[in-house]
Order: C-alpha cells, then sequence, then structure tokens
C-alpha cells in the first residue's frame, strides 16, 4: 500500500484479510470496489383488500432502515404484484401484466415509484392507486411487494 | 409508523408495513399505533388480529 499522493511506484498490487476481519473507516478511496452483496432482497409480505367501501384502493409499499439507522436513505426497486382474489396465482395477476383469468379493462393501476407529496426523505417508496370500474364489490385483491435494495449498512430493514 | 386503521364498517387495514393497502378517499374512524408492538408481536397481529392482549398495548391515536 501508498499514501495516495504518493507516485505509482512499487505498488503491493493485492493485500488479504482474514475473511472475518472487519474495517472501520471515516473514508476509504478506491478505483475500483468489489461488493458481493451489496444488492439484497427484502420480503414485505401479502396485503388482501376488498372495494366494500371505495371504488379505489391505495397500495403502498415502502423500506426503510429500522433504529438506530431511520435517517439513512434507502435506495431500492420494488417488486410488486397485484391479483385477484386471495393468493398470487398467475392466471389472477392484473399487474403488471394481466393473467388470462382477468377480464381486460376490468381494473385500472396508476402511480408508481416516488410519490413527491408524500416521500419523507428517507424511505424508498412505491405509491399507486387501484380502481375497480365496476364500482364499489366485495371483489379482494392481493397486493405483494418485495424490494430489492442497496445495502451499504447492513442493520435491519422494515 | 406502523398504523392499524378501523373503518365504518368494521374493515381493518394495516399501514406502514412494508406492503400496505387502504380505501382510497375514505377516512378511518379510529387510528391505533403499531409501533409500541415488538417485531415478533407485529408478526403475531398479522396473523391473529383478535388477539386481546396485543390489542391491549395499542396506543389509540385518533377517533
Amino acid at each position: 500500500m501508498r499514501r495516495d499522493t504518493a507516485l505509482k511506484t512499487d505498488i503491493v498490487t493485492s493485500v488479504d484479510f482474514e475473511t472475518k476481519y472487519e474495517v472501520s473507516s471515516d473514508r476509504i478511496n478506491a478505483s475500483k470496489v468489489n461488493l458481493g452483496s451489496l444488492v439484497k432482497r427484502a420480503v414485505g409480505g401479502s396485503v388482501l383488500g376488498t372495494f366494500n367501501l371505495s371504488q379505489a384502493l391505495n397500495l403502498t409499499s415502502s423500506i426503510g432502515y429500522q433504529t438506530p439507522q431511520t435517517n439513512v436513505r434507502t435506495f431500492g426497486k420494488p417488486i410488486v404484484g397485484i391479483y385477484q382474489g386471495a393468493g398470487t396465482l398467475g392466471s389472477n395477476q392484473i399487474y403488471p401484466i394481466r393473467g388470462g383469468s382477468v377480464t381486460l379493462g376490468r381494473y385500472d393501476v396508476v402511480g408508481g415509484e416516488m410519490d413527491y407529496g408524500n416521500y419523507n426523505g428517507t424511505a424508498d417508496q412505491w405509491r399507486a392507486m387501484i380502481i375497480d370500474t365496476n364500482g364499489t364489490s366485495a371483489q379482494v385483491v392481493t397486493f405483494i411487494a418485495d424490494w430489492a435494495f442497496l445495502d451499504y449498512r447492513t442493520n435491519d430493514i422494515a | 409508523m406502523k398504523k392499524l386503521l378501523r373503518y365504518g364498517n368494521g374493515d381493518e387495514y394495516i399501514m406502514g408495513d412494508i406492503a400496505s393497502i387502504e380505501p382510497n378517499g375514505i377516512a378511518p374512524v379510529e387510528e391505533y399505533d403499531l409501533d409500541g408492538l415488538t417485531r415478533e408481536e407485529f408478526r403475531k397481529f398479522k396473523e391473529n388480529r383478535k388477539d386481546k392482549k396485543l390489542r391491549a398495548k395499542m396506543k389509540r391515536i385518533n377517533g
């Protein structure tokens, strides 16, 4: 190793640390970093809703770090699906791709990532609305959301 | 903040979990704070919303 202001001579090409060795530093400068497990998947689970009360349902999903890292900004991509009825059968899928058992035009889904009026500055989010064009009904829909996210803090995610 | 929203017809929706769903344009009649539950208690509550012990721990914040 050498000082970052030193001339590029006699550089040690590689230094192996003990695999369980943790390095903590205020700042690291590197021209190339290999982060093997930077992107992880968080399981959000599924929720059910009906159109009993309203012709439209809000579907929201967000991911943020838990205490004491709640002020750390998260960055991810939502993995979402909406299904007609309870469960995640492919033929009952409403969004993003319609399955064979879903009547074309029955539902409208509008929305997407990052709501300007709701973003809290830290939690990455997906927010949308589904409308049953039949009006209010007892129809059940399933919303499922996971997140692929950049894990640069490794503390609990929720 | 994780919340339980209770609507006029008795329907309840959990907000603030990674995935959540709620009626659009309808205001809940009661809201409860779920942040007082531990992660394990929250998981149990999602499986059985009628659990009296867990319900007793929920703080009513509105309605």
